[in-house]
């Protein structure tokens, strides 16, 4: 076989849960760690950050046996010192955002073009063959594409993949961690600024051109938002009133 | 008859080492389990274990009862007279004559097992243990035949019957011993009593006993994976089992037609300790699951080649099975075992429930919830918060129901019975988190340990006398689990504590408003594993209530099905676990069903269709609450 | 005008026109509040925003699917256009066929790409194209819809390629800079206008005062030698069959739902995938599989319409992450109108039949996909 000769990385970021903000492993990440264990082969695992963030031995708990780390400041740049661990893999997978911080989605893109592979994202299946790998897509609507792409090559996969990630407590204690040398980088400031999440963003519009009261009227359709009760109407009325919300929000599009 | 007291004689002694070299071979078996401390004074203990704590599950069927002590007195008699008489070549034939008696009584006792296996509830075994009134009437049958040949003056009709009755003893001798060896029948006497003695939780010989082991993870202790892994005793334990199914009468998961049968679980162990198949097994199978396609070996992984995960997740861990079981078994230690390894070892869960434990690590609550929110039903009610360096008499741990909003009707109700009682109360706000129960019972002591390690130190911040909460597992967990763990806490139900305010007169109630007829639903957790039946009836007598009893009640209730994580398992059965209990509800025609836990609340709530109105205890109780002036 | 300054509860009740316009205030209807479908329907022509010759430009690149934009990618347009100073040109660059005009959206000048099938996976090719323009337009500003499929996946090649500076799930926008959703949409991030961008999908208004000069030009493109990838193609899916954590859209049936050929109907009015509250499992209506809740699955679509489901915990926690949630409900007090961004208080079954009453005909088309 010599699918199972394969070696194998899964880039691996620092999650964190929604809710409380702990720190876990990313969710997306996690399903790429799930299907490259389906798919057998020699298996690391390769994160760059802060060495020291305990939450990365839950990695191991979730199947995998060994992890690069690579050290990196916060806000440093995650592409640039993941490569510096990603020769000679045939197949370098990743999730498909993080959830920690930026979770631009864009590592996985700059991997592959740093090492000029070629890239497939939101994947769900793989096969791995000789010289090439058959991967499924996951598109809109639960459609599906398969795709066939030279080796090596770099995979992202759709989050909502059907790969089940265990967490097994045993194997937690049996992970091996090899932390390398930080790169040396020039820090760069980041242009970004954090605060709290807004409930509802600005839209972009053009300078006030609506009449008052359309202004009066648009502003009630966005307030009642999260829990518009509509009870008085004939049946008719209020099949409309769904059309309406779903055209309004862009849910469909007749 | 000098040549038929010899033949006796040799008969006996040949017997006893049969038993003793099957003894020795099934010691060996035992001995493959893990080690546990061995307690030589146990087996002084026996006979007072076998008279007072057997007796007391026994007893609850007299026929068997009666039964089993005439023939296992009788052959106990007969075996100890014949040791003496013949073992020892006395040859006394006043020592006959009390023979003679004692196998007659035997005799009779055999009968009447007999006439009960003649038309047996699907509950029992058949196979082997069918022929058992047979072999031990032919062992009384042979002993009384042959001392009446050794008192009667030798004749020719005596001399003729002698070697027919001898067979008849040989065959009734073999039965007893080669049980023990061979894995008969009979093994349930030797390892029975060996059980009574060695027992693995001997602290429920001098109370109540639920507290889980907590494993060493550090050093590697991940449960039960292969049958070696148990302790010895346990292995000695399984040997105890007479088949007698009445853990699998009680089981609710068998009921409803999910994979489990703790009888057959029980007996697979058998199966694994001693190297077979399944193939033998003469009872009830799990449903669902044909016999004869599982094996094991001491040192082949229980799951999935002797037993199917399924079985293992349909248990609610409602402990039924073990108040019923006559031979002191603890089913759910062992499923529990199994259950650690298979999720610290392999993560492998079905339904939500790793989704469960992954919030548990992560939230500190099982559904996922911000903690921050915990207090939000209680924002208009002016509840204080508990603060570290002042004193409260009550901490009330309101639980993961304190998310539901159908659950906090039942809170708020609590609240308003304990400011009417004037009880100087505190919630813990955000810093509340699960207990862990759900962990622990799904077999993830590694969430369990650190959720509870968490809990104790937040504890440790606040002064407080006694800790109040309306939801079983919580009890449980903070009064039986956190001990082993360094958390000792005076802990009680909240029917508990408004049962003894009402009784002392601090918390006035008048009679129930609403006049529905009522029964009562013990939670598991209530009453089984904490023995609380009493208060919340007496609570519902305070106010007038008389309850009307389901058929399966108090010590003996049936559970609801929301116990040991199986709502998030959810293996597939039949029928529901709570559309039984709501059909033992609805059978004694009451109205409302009254209960004291959040996840029974649930699980009835949950049922589909006509059915009584689920109530809290602390809703009946706030509804009687008079209206101040 | 102290009728104007009422604060008007926007909870309350309130009507329904025959165009399913809210008509919570006193007197007045009829006037279009916030329809997307402002810009066709104007009859009128508005004034052009370019204003003599261009001086440079900013350049929208999306995927066409059966001769149309999606609406996110109009955003996308009309965010570049709004951007656009008067001398700036907002280029959209087209892959696929393009039937539709996309001059209201504010495009001044279209480059379609033939393609051929716009969903045909092409990477290497489509990237190239992208290049060669960008290198050719020299843009200031690079804009494309952050689609989960197709343009977010080419923007991050195109991004990754050129090693510009570049803002991901941006949330909001203006001139000034952008501010995108981090860690999954706990937190946002500000900084300035970096020279690509990548929206989220309702970013933008698309009710724009002005209209572009929408010049439309084919190219022909090479195929691309060497390819690393080849499309094998896509076995066809029905909706209903769809996995619920797959689903997009899903039509959800509760106790208070008795006639399912009805909602089967209206499911697949919507493309929708069929979902189930444990009552109406149990009950034997519906698949174990499609029970939605603490024990049964957890969704993520974008759209959950939950027709006669109480809401209870165990059914919400399945839904906790669902952007849009539609209630019908006879109760107007039961608990999904808390979690429910739109509650339609009524009987199931009189609703839905006007649903399918008021969709016959309508061909479903691709929504956006968030
Ligand atoms: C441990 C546990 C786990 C559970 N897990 C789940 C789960 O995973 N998923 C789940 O869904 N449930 C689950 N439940 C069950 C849950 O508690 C509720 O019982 C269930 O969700 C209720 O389903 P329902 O809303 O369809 O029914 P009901 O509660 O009966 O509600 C029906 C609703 O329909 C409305 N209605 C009635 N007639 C009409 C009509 N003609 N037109 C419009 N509306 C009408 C009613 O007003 C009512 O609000 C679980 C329960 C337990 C105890
Ligand atoms: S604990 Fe309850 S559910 Fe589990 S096996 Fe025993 S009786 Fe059955
Ligand atoms: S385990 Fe106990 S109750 Fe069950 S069959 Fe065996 S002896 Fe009887």
């Amino acid at each position: 076989m010599t699918a199972t000769a394969r070696r194998i990385a899964v880039l691996a970021a620092l999650g964190r849960n929604p809710v409380s903000g702990k720190a876990r492993p990313n969710r997306d990440d996690l399903l790429a760690l799930e299907l490259a264990r389906q798919l057998g082969g020699d298996l690391t695992l390769i994160h760059a950050g802060n060495p020291d963030e305990a939450a990365l031995g839950d990695y191991f708990a979730y199947g995998a046996s060994s992890l690069d780390l690579v050290p990196l400041a916060d806000g440093g740049d995650v592409a640039s010192a993941l490569v510096t661990r990603l020769a000679g893999y045939d197949l370098i997978l990743a999730g498909s955002r993080a959830e920690g911080g930026e979770g631009s989605g864009l590592v996985p893109y700059l991997v592959a073009e740093t090492l000029g592979l070629p890239i497939v994202a939101d994947v769900i299946a793989i096969t791995l063959g000789d010289e090439a790998t058959e991967v499924t897509q996951a598109l809109a609507k639960g459609q599906r594409r398969r795709v066939r792409v030279t080796l090596p090559a770099v995979i992202a996969v759709y989050p909502k993949a059907l790969v089940t990630p265990r967490y097994a407590y045993a194997r937690r204690l049996a992970g091996r961690v090899t932390t390398y040398v930080a790169p040396a980088m020039e820090p760069v400031a980041s242009p970004w600024h954090r605060e709290a999440a807004k409930k509802r963003p600005v839209k972009f519009r053009a300078a006030e051109t609506k009449s008052g009261h359309a202004r009066m009227l648009s502003a009630i359709v966005a307030e009642a938002r999260g829990g518009a009760v509509i009870a008085a109407g004939t049946p008719a009325d209020k099949a409309q009133a769904i059309l309406a919300y779903l055209r309004l929000h862009k849910l469909i599009d007749w | 008859m000098q040549w038929v007291q010899i033949a006796i004689t040799i008969v006996f002694w040949v017997a006893v080492a049969t038993l003793a070299v099957g003894l020795i071979r099934r010691i060996r078996l035992w001995r493959n389990g893990r080690d546990a401390p061995v307690d030589w004074g146990g087996l002084l203990a026996i006979p007072r274990r076998y008279l007072v704590d057997i007796h007391h599950v026994v007893a609850r069927d007299s026929y068997i009862a009666n039964t089993h002590m005439a023939v296992a007195g009788g052959a106990l008699a007969a075996l100890a007279l014949v040791a003496i008489n013949y073992g020892l070549a006395l040859y006394q034939p006043w020592l006959d004559w009390l023979t003679l008696a004692a196998a007659a009584v035997m005799l009779v006792g055999s009968y009447f097992i007999w006439a009960r296996r003649r038309n047996p509830p699907a509950r029992l075994s058949k196979g082997p243990w069918s022929r058992l009134p047979f072999t031990l009437a032919g062992f009384a049958a042979g002993v009384i035949g042959l001392m009446l040949v050794t008192l009667v003056p030798p004749s020719a009709t005596t001399t003729m019957l002698a070697l027919p009755l001898l067979l008849l003893l040989i065959a009734g001798s073999a039965e007893l011993a080669l049980g023990i060896g061979a894995g008969g029948p009979m093994k349930h006497a030797v390892a029975g009593l060996l059980h009574l003695g060695f027992h693995p939780r001997k602290q429920r010989f001098t109370g109540r006993s639920v507290d889980l082991r907590p494993l060493d993870l550090d050093a590697g202790d991940f449960g039960v994976g292969k049958p070696a892994d148990f302790r010895w005793n346990q292995l000695l334990s399984f040997d105890a089992c007479v088949q007698c199914g009445k853990c699998e009468a009680a089981c609710p998961a068998f009921a409803a037609g999910q994979p489990l049968n703790p009888k057959k679980l029980i007996q697979d162990l058998v199966v694994g300790l001693a190297s077979g198949s399944d193939a033998k097994f003469a009872g009830s199978p799990y449903p669902g699951i044909p016999i004869g396609e599982h094996a094991g070996a001491p040192d082949k992984a229980v799951v999935p080649f002797l037993i199917e995960p399924a079985t293992l997740w349909s248990c609610t861990t409602c402990r039924a099975c073990v108040e019923e079981c006559p031979m002191l078994i603890e089913h759910v230690d062992a499923i529990i075992d199994l259950r650690r390894n298979l999720t610290l070892t392999t993560g492998e869960l079905p339904g939500t429930a790793s989704e469960t434990l992954a919030n548990l690590r992560e939230t500190g609550t099982t559904g996922g919830h911000d903690v921050a929110a915990r207090q939000h039903w209680a924002v208009d009610l002016d509840v204080k918060q508990a603060q570290p360096g002042t004193l409260v008499d009550v901490l009330l741990v309101v639980g993961e129901g304190a998310f539901d909003t159908r659950y906090q009707r039942t809170l708020r109700a609590l609240v308003k019975s304990l400011k009417a009682a004037k009880i100087d109360f505190a919630v813990l706000g955000d810093s509340e988190f699960d207990t862990g129960d759900t962990a622990r019972r799904l077999g993830d002591e590694a969430t369990f340990q650190m959720l509870a390690q968490r809990n104790i130190a937040n504890f440790a911040r606040f002064q407080f006398r006694r800790i109040v909460t309306p939801d079983p597992h919580v009890l449980n967990s903070l009064k039986n689990d956190y001990p082993a763990l360094g958390g000792h806490f005076a802990v009680l139900h909240h029917s508990t504590l408004l049962a003894q305010l009402a009784k002392s007169g601090q918390l006035q109630l008048g009679p129930t408003p609403d006049r529905r007829a009522v029964t009562y639903h013990d939670p598991c957790y209530l009453g089984r594993y904490n023995g609380e039946i009493d208060a919340p009836r007496d609570l519902l007598k305070a106010i007038g209530i008389e309850v009307r009893e389901m058929e399966r009640s108090g010590l003996r209730g049936r559970c609801c099905g929301g116990g040991g994580g199986a709502p998030l398992t959810d293996i597939p059965g039949r029928q529901r676990i709570p559309d039984i209990r709501i059909g033992d509800a609805k059978a004694t025609g009451a109205a409302i069903v009254a209960v004291g836990c959040p996840q029974c609340t649930a699980m009835l709530e949950g049922v589909v269709g006509e059915r009584p109105e689920v109530l809290d205890i602390a809703e009946l109780v706030a509804q009687s609450l008079p209206v101040p002036a | 005008m102290s009728e104007a300054l009422k604060r008007i509860n926007p909870r309350r009740p309130f009507q329904v026109t025959a165009e399913g316009l809210k008509r919570i205030v006193l007197g007045v209807a009829g006037e279009a509040g916030a329809s997307v479908h402002v810009a066709h329907r104007d009859a009128t022509p508005k004034p052009l925003r370019l204003r003599g010759e261009p001086t440079g430009q900013h350049l929208v690149i999306a995927h066409a699917d059966r001769g149309a934009l999606t609406a996110h990618a109009h955003e996308a347009i009309a965010a570049a256009a709004l951007l656009a100073d008067a001398a700036t040109a907002v280029t959209v660059l087209v892959f696929g066929d393009l039937s539709e005009k996309l001059a209201p959206f504010g495009a001044d000048r279209v480059i379609v790409a033939a393609v051929g099938d716009g969903a045909h996976f092409d990477p290497d090719r489509e990237l190239a194209v992208a290049a060669e323009q960008v290198a050719r337009l020299a843009p200031r500003h690079i804009v494309m819809p952050d689609s989960a499929i197709g343009d977010g996946d080419l923007g991050r090649r195109l991004a990754a390629r050129l090693g510009v500076s570049v803002a991901t799930h941006v949330v909001e926008l203006a001139p000034t800079g952008v501010a995108a959703s981090w860690r999954g949409g706990a937190e946002m991030a500000r900084r300035d206008l970096p020279r690509m961008l990548l929206l989220d999908p309702g970013t933008t208004d698309l009710a724009l005062p002005f209209s572009g000069a929408g010049e439309r030009v084919e190219i022909e493109v090479p195929p691309f030698p060497d390819s690393r990838y080849r499309d094998l193609g896509s076995p066809p899916v029905d909706s209903a069959q769809l996995g619920l954590e797959d689903a997009d859209f899903i039509v959800s049936a509760g106790n208070g739902v008795a006639d399912v050929p009805t909602l089967l109907a209206l499911a697949k009015t919507f493309d929708a995938a069929i979902g189930a509250s444990r009552v109406a499992v149990d009950d034997g209506r519906f698949a174990r599989h499609q029970q939605v809740g603490a024990t049964g699955k957890t969704v993520s679509a974008s759209v959950y319409m939950a027709i006669g489901i109480s809401g209870a915990v165990q059914h919400l926690q399945g839904i906790r992450a669902v952007r849009h949630v539609i209630a019908i409900n006879t109760d107007a007090s039961a608990p999904i109108a808390q979690r429910a961004d739109l509650t339609i208080v009524d009987d199931a079954q009189a609703v839905m039949e006007q649903l399918l009453e008021a969709t016959r005909g309508r061909n479903f088309a691709p929504g956006v996909t968030p």
